[in-house]
């Protein structure tokens, strides 16, 4: 430590240089700590889980026949009853609007119907009594629906009192003191009254980027539309052949027209695309910014290094070992990194305001400083040893010469 | 003057390769990444169609229930970016502004006539009117839109993408041949060139970065043919409806139209705001529009905001690239100090022949300069070489996204030169201020 003293007097000697690395470390610490958190929130973002059996899941859209609505349900309950016997099918169910497939419909949720704002929104499914089946959804209380509770209905209104299912997500914002307080509890979407008769762990909603994309209801009535939502799981393993063998069976209906058929897993992927494209930008500029600190640290020492050879000379001469020479260098360049860190911590608290305050985003949350910290640290460590092993070499004989 | 000292810039230069190479690499990386970001923030930002931007507004009406509103929207109350049919048709047939338009939209099987039914394919359609074409700029390729006397007649007139035109006529000219839409002939009357409209500002936010749609029809023939698709229209219903009946939306106060106006100036604003709040007021004596009034209109670049289609991602992207930008410009200097130290004794030797620190300043100015212009060249290249990746790892956005216009190019290089000048000003300066007798000492 005794070495620290001559180090900050020699930097305060010639400021500029050490200045400018300290800036550049001050801000690409900011820089680094602010994306190493945007990506781990990409991260938790793109790992949202699903709730979903996305294996053997798969989805597709079809037409069904019919004049008038008893017709068009009769046929669509057929066309399901022969999925639904099909050899590598599990279960089936058509449902109005298919997880990830940035397609679907919402309500706004109400605890009071006379609130003029609301407590949060809502993805709503409607469909089939097995969407909780078909999903492999984890029901964790209450309990969802049989045959009995499947009604058919041909606007989109949750107007017939069957009850929902809804994620723990919805529970959890409904009554956040303890979700399970929501289990018979009645809600109000838009102004349809229901009882929350089933609450299951995760689902996620019809957006990947919809911040409340894992509040869910679901609702066991067929919405009947133009085109129908079919969602069907494969048993494990046989989903491409499942694939086949429903678009086989369906077509043998010459009028019959099969849209968007699509695995859960390409669904997944199509959807959470954006995200996973910012995540490998973000990785690239850490990458990036790393290297060029490293760079710049790199070139500083060097620098002093070809400045200093006299001096260098001079310590040798005066009985310096080799190791003490690239102490020194160590430790100056630990010293200005340490300072760059230092300014660094301040931008990034002043940055943070700013992007809160501009992009509504939450802040770094202190640990991200501290580990971006120890990134720059180790980075400037490891650029400095080759210019502090030059100057090691430096020959005492140095000091002799006159420059 | 001027020549002689960029000839001694790339001597100097040429001198110290490793350090002037690592000068421009920094400089051109910082460049590269800030230009790639910024590309992509300016092409989804910048005015679509600067020539009537101004005069063109989208109509949004309040006619949404009394009981409850819309929507939220940041804290406030909001009415659909969509028309009911009802509402469409009335203000398109009063024809109050220079032209107007209804958008719709459909999704059907299609193919050519020539085509066997199982090669038909799932396309988008856009319903739409004859002054669409004229309004939003859409360039053709082959014959013409349709003509308003086949709109008010619902005659099965189509207009093809160029893309589908490849795909169905291998590209000739297929003005007068059939095509069959959800299995009705339609008449191919115009082929659209490359339609690069960016955003595709006519529609909600989440579709301005798609392509064109394949097909375009009259709206009217949607309505005769009672084609409604829910899993392609965005709709919004509230009273009686039955959504798979057209003809029951069509008397509904389902909303799920764009209604686009031009007119002559965007002064005459007021006035088109003062007829839409004028025919609100008529339809109460219907019973319609019970709520409180908010009618709005919003031309090209307001209804791009409202879209909210600029990411903050891509916003805090740019933040982010500049100050990365910061950093290798800090590290640029740095460098230059270096050089600029290793040159005391050219210095020294030129100030005691006589040159002034003014020819001094002028000499390493021109050296930043020239390196701050191969940065630049370099940074363009990389930056269009990342443009290229990042298309491909956001192969979701229109790639159209992706691409520098001149100005970018120009800009590139003029953030490059100007960003080295400012950040080897100081280095400059200090070389300035050496000391010929100092220098000339020790030689």
């Amino acid at each position: 430590m005794k070495d620290l003293k001559p180090i900050i007097k020699s930097l305060l000697h010639s400021k500029m240089a050490p200045l400018l690395i300290i800036l550049q470390v001050a801000v690409t610490f900011t820089i680094l700590v602010n994306s190493i958190y945007l990506m781990v929130e990409k991260h938790a973002d793109i790992n949202n889980p699903s709730g979903l059996a996305e294996e053997s899941l798969f989805s597709f859209q079809m037409s069904i026949n019919g004049e008038d609505m008893d017709e068009k349900v009769a046929n669509l309950y057929r066309d399901l009853e022969s999925i639904r016997a099909l050899e590598s099918v599990a279960e089936v169910t058509t449902v109005s609007s298919i997880p990830l497939s940035h397609r679907g419909g919402g309500f706004e949720i109400r605890l009071d119907p006379n609130e003029s704002g609301y407590i949060t929104k809502a993805a709503f499914f409607t469909g089939g009594h097995q969407i909780i089946e078909t999903m492999e959804l984890n029901l964790i209380a209450g309990e969802g629906f049989s045959l009995i509770d499947e009604g058919v209905m041909s606007t989109f209104l949750a107007d017939r009192a069957v009850g929902i299912v809804i994620t723990k997500a919805l529970a959890q914002e409904l009554y956040p003191e303890d979700w399970h307080k929501a289990l018979g509890k009645t809600v109000y979407l838009n102004q349809s009254p229901q009882t929350i008769r089933g609450i299951v762990e995760h689902m996620v909603g019809p957006w990947s980027f919809w911040p409340q994309k894992n509040n869910n209801v679901i609702y066991p009535t067929i919405f009947i539309m133009g085109d129908m939502n079919v969602l069907v799981k494969a048993h494990k393993g046989q989903r491409e052949k499942s694939m086949r063998d429903v678009v086989e069976l369906l077509m043998q209906d010459p009028s019959r027209y099969i849209d968007e058929l699509k695995s859960m897993s390409e669904l997944k992927e199509t959807a959470y695309q954006a995200q996973n494209a910012a995540y490998t930008t973000l990785q690239a500029v850490i990458l990036g910014l790393s290297l060029i600190t490293m760079l710049g640290v790199f070139g500083q020492a060097r620098f002093t290094v070809l400045k200093r050879r006299k001096q260098i000379g001079t310590m040798r001469a005066l009985g310096a070992s080799r190791v003490e020479i690239i102490r020194y260098f160590t430790l100056e360049n630990a010293f200005i990194t340490a300072c760059g860190i230092a300014i660094g911590v301040i931008l990034t608290i002043l940055a943070n305001n700013l992007i809160v305050e501009h992009f509504a985003l939450s802040p770094v949350p202190v640990p991200y400083i501290i580990y971006g910290g120890v990134i720059i640290f180790i980075a400037g460590l490891v650029a400095v040893i080759q210019p502090s092993i030059k100057a090691s070499n430096v020959s005492p004989a140095e000091a002799t010469r006159s420059v | 003057m001027l020549i002689y000292y960029i000839k001694l810039a790339v001597i100097s230069l040429r001198r110290t390769p490793l350090l002037s190479f690592l000068m421009i690499a920094t400089i051109s990386v910082g460049i590269a990444a800030t230009m790639i970001t910024y590309t992509v923030s300016y092409m989804m930002s910048k005015d679509p169609i600067p020539s009537k931007s101004e005069r063109l507004f989208t109509v949004h009406l309040s006619s949404w229930s009394p009981d409850q509103m819309f929507r939220m929207r940041d804290g406030k109350e909001d009415i659909p970016m969509f028309v009911t049919y009802q509402d469409a048709m009335n203000l398109y047939r009063q024809k109050v502004g220079v032209n107007q338009t209804i958008i719709s939209s459909h999704k059907a099987m299609a193919r050519s006539s020539t085509q066997p039914i199982n090669e038909a394919i799932s396309t988008y359609i856009r319903p739409t009117t004859h002054e669409f074409f004229g309004m939003f700029e859409a360039p053709f390729l082959y014959g013409n839109p349709w003509s308003s006397l086949e709109d008010e007649q619902g005659t099965q007139v189509v207009v093809l993408s160029k893309q589908r035109n490849e795909r169905l006529f291998d590209g000739q000219n297929s003005i007068g041949k059939e095509v069959l839409i959800g299995g009705l002939l339609y008449r191919v009357v115009g082929v659209l060139d490359d339609w690069p409209l960016i955003p595709r500002f006519y529609l909600e936010g989440s579709e301005m970065f798609t392509e064109a749609r394949d097909m375009f029809i009259p709206f009217r023939t949607q309505v005769n043919n009672n084609w409604l698709s829910t899993k392609d229209t965005s709709i919004y219903c509230w009273g009686d409806y039955d959504l798979n009946e057209l003809n029951s939306v069509l008397n509904s106060e389902c909303v799920w139209l764009y209604f686009w106006v031009e007119l002559n100036s965007a002064e005459q604003r007021s006035d088109y705001l003062n007829f839409v709040n004028n025919y609100a007021m008529e339809q109460r004596e219907f019973g319609r529009f019970p709520r409180e009034q908010m009618n709005r209109v919003f031309d090209v670049n307001e209804f791009i905001k409202y879209s909210k289609v600029v990411s903050s991602d891509s916003k805090i992207a740019v933040w982010l690239a500049v100050a990365f930008l910061i950093a290798c410009l800090l590290n640029c200097m740095s460098l230059m100090m270096t050089k600029f130290h290793g040159k005391g004794s050219e210095v020294g030797l030129r100030r005691a022949i006589g040159a002034s620190q003014q020819d001094i300043a002028c000499q390493f100015t021109c050296e930043a300069v020239l390196i701050g212009f191969a940065g630049g060249v370099l940074g363009l290249v990389l930056a269009n070489i990342g443009l290229s990746v990042t298309a491909q790892v956001y192969s979701h956005l229109n790639a159209q996204l992706m691409t520098m216009n001149i100005e970018l190019v120009m800009i590139t290089i003029l953030v490059s030169v100007a960003t080295s000048i400012l950040f080897g000003g100081y280095p400059i300066y200090r070389a300035c201020k050496i000391q010929p007798s100092s220098q000339l000492k020790s030689l």
